[in-house]
């Protein structure tokens, strides 16, 4: 997956000009960089949700999972059901919660978890879908070390083999990624 | 702590000691007016109507009417109900059909429910106006609210229906539909509200045998001043039992919305304190 010289402006505002940005086709990767220098831009317009202004998005796979920037659950349905809501089946969607800790919990109403367990229920629905790579915002956002280490080990184990793009402001995630790229205020890649 | 943002219910005394000094001012306003005017077909007092209240509430005219004006009433509501909710579905579902049909139920809505009876009675049965008149003022209720809120349904899903590739069908029953339950909740409760006053207002001007509108009108016309009084509190109580039957049956819609705002954006502290 690639940017290839992307500019991207959202009215006056420029997010990036002329950004250029490789994704390792297999393996962890970790996008780190300081608050609005567009990381999570970078990682929608690989998803195909935003457009560039100008320059290329190169080598995007057909089917692609993702955690949002914000966990974009259904509050009324059950941890369950959000998962399944991508194709899973029941057994699967609920052994991945129980992998990400929430047995005991797949039946509850996603309105009434924490932001954390919220969090984790993303991370299961993106998983849970049968992608050929997966763009995680923030997939330990809320969540403590303990949490953040089981989530980290599932993506691990369930992307299989495909690439996975994680956006972090966690040092302690970026360092348990395969390779880092790091998206500076000068909106490039160092 | 208390719900966030909730007014403080008062102790029961007080509520009651409340209660007790509406019902002073209320029924010591009333009979006081009432001797002031000094003419019973006008103004007459609580006793007389209170007395005329249990002349007629032993009759089977009145409660005949009472039901017959509530299934009607109810009828246009349901009507109102389901053709507003399918209106917006389509209408969502179809682009142009939405920029067609869009300023006719605008017209629906701002238009005064008393041209829709006086056009109503030329064409139709004054027994069915009450339940059209009462649909026709629901509809926009409904359309207004189950469009906005499968509009905001589906902007704030799209990013999640496009990657995950989730099909229309899909989508709606799984998503926009069950997203809908809040804002169908408010619309029926302002749209009970909006039946029952156009109801009994088309009711008054149709004359349908047997029917709160038709009580009212004959004893204005006879110059009734207690029946007047007696089908007017009959028509607040039944109002006030509507919409506390309608908050019951819709209570689950709005706790589950209110869990879903409160939820938005909490921390996990802040959720284990509730």
């Amino acid at each position: 997956m690639k940017l290839d010289r992307v500019d991207k402006s959202y009215g006056r505002t420029t997010v990036f000009r002329g950004l250029t940005l490789e994704v390792p086709s297999e393996g962890v990767t970790a996008l780190v960089g300081p608050s609005g220098c567009g990381k999570t831009t970078a990682l929608r317009l690989l998803a195909g949700l935003e457009t560039p202004d100008a320059g290329r998005v190169e080598d995007v796979p057909d089917r692609l999972s993702m955690v949002f920037e914000d966990d974009l659950l259904l509050p009324w349905a059950s941890a369950l059901a959000n998962v399944e809501l991508v194709g899973a089946t029941r057994a699967r969607a609920a052994s991945l919660l129980a992998e990400l800790g929430l047995a005991g919990r797949e039946d509850l109403r996603v309105a009434s978890l924490s932001g954390g367990q919220r969090r984790r229920v993303a991370v299961a629905r993106a998983l849970a879908y049968p992608a050929e790579a997966f763009l995680l915002d923030e997939p330990t956002q809320r969540l403590d070390a303990e949490s953040a280490a089981a989530v980290l080990s599932a993506v691990r184990s369930h992307a299989q083999g495909a690439p996975v793009l994680i956006v972090t402001h966690d040092p302690a995630v970026a360092a348990a990624c395969d390779c880092t790229m790091r998206l500076s205020d000068a909106d490039r890649p160092s | 702590m208390g719900p966030a943002g909730g007014r403080q219910r008062p102790a029961k005394g007080r509520r009651a000691a409340d209660a007790a000094l509406f019902l002073l001012v209320f029924f010591g306003g009333w009979q006081a007016t009432a001797l002031a005017v000094g003419a019973g077909y006008v103004v007459p007092g609580p006793l007389d109507v209170g007395a005329r209240a249990l002349q007629l509430g032993t009759t089977a005219d009145f409660w005949r009417s009472v039901a017959l004006s509530l299934a009607r009433i109810f009828a246009g509501f349901a009507i109102g109900m389901v053709a507003g909710v399918m209106l917006a579905v389509a209408m969502h579902g179809a682009p142009r059909l939405r920029t067609v049909l869009a300023p006719f139920v605008k017209i629906l809505r701002t238009t005064p429910m008393v041209c829709f009876v006086l056009v109503l009675l030329l064409w139709a049965s004054n027994t069915v106006i009450p339940t059209l008149v009462a649909a026709l003022m629901v509809l926009p209720v409904f359309w207004t609210h189950a469009i906005e809120g499968l509009d905001a349904a589906s902007a704030a899903y799209a990013d999640v229906v496009r990657v995950f590739r989730i099909s229309r069908m899909k989508a709606f029953w799984s998503i926009y539909l069950p997203s809908l339950s809040g804002e169908l909740a408010a619309a029926a409760e302002v749209g009970m509200g909006l039946a029952w006053k156009s109801g009994v207002t088309a009711e008054v001007l149709a004359l349908p045998p047997f029917a709160i509108g038709t009580g009212v009108y004959r004893a204005k016309l006879a110059l009734e001043g207690p029946d007047l009084f007696v089908w007017t509190i009959a028509i607040v109580l039944l109002s006030l039992a509507l919409e506390a039957a309608l908050r019951a049956l819709t209570r689950r819609w709005r706790l589950a919305r209110a869990d879903e705002a409160a939820g938005e954006g909490d921390s996990d502290e802040a959720r284990s304190r509730r």
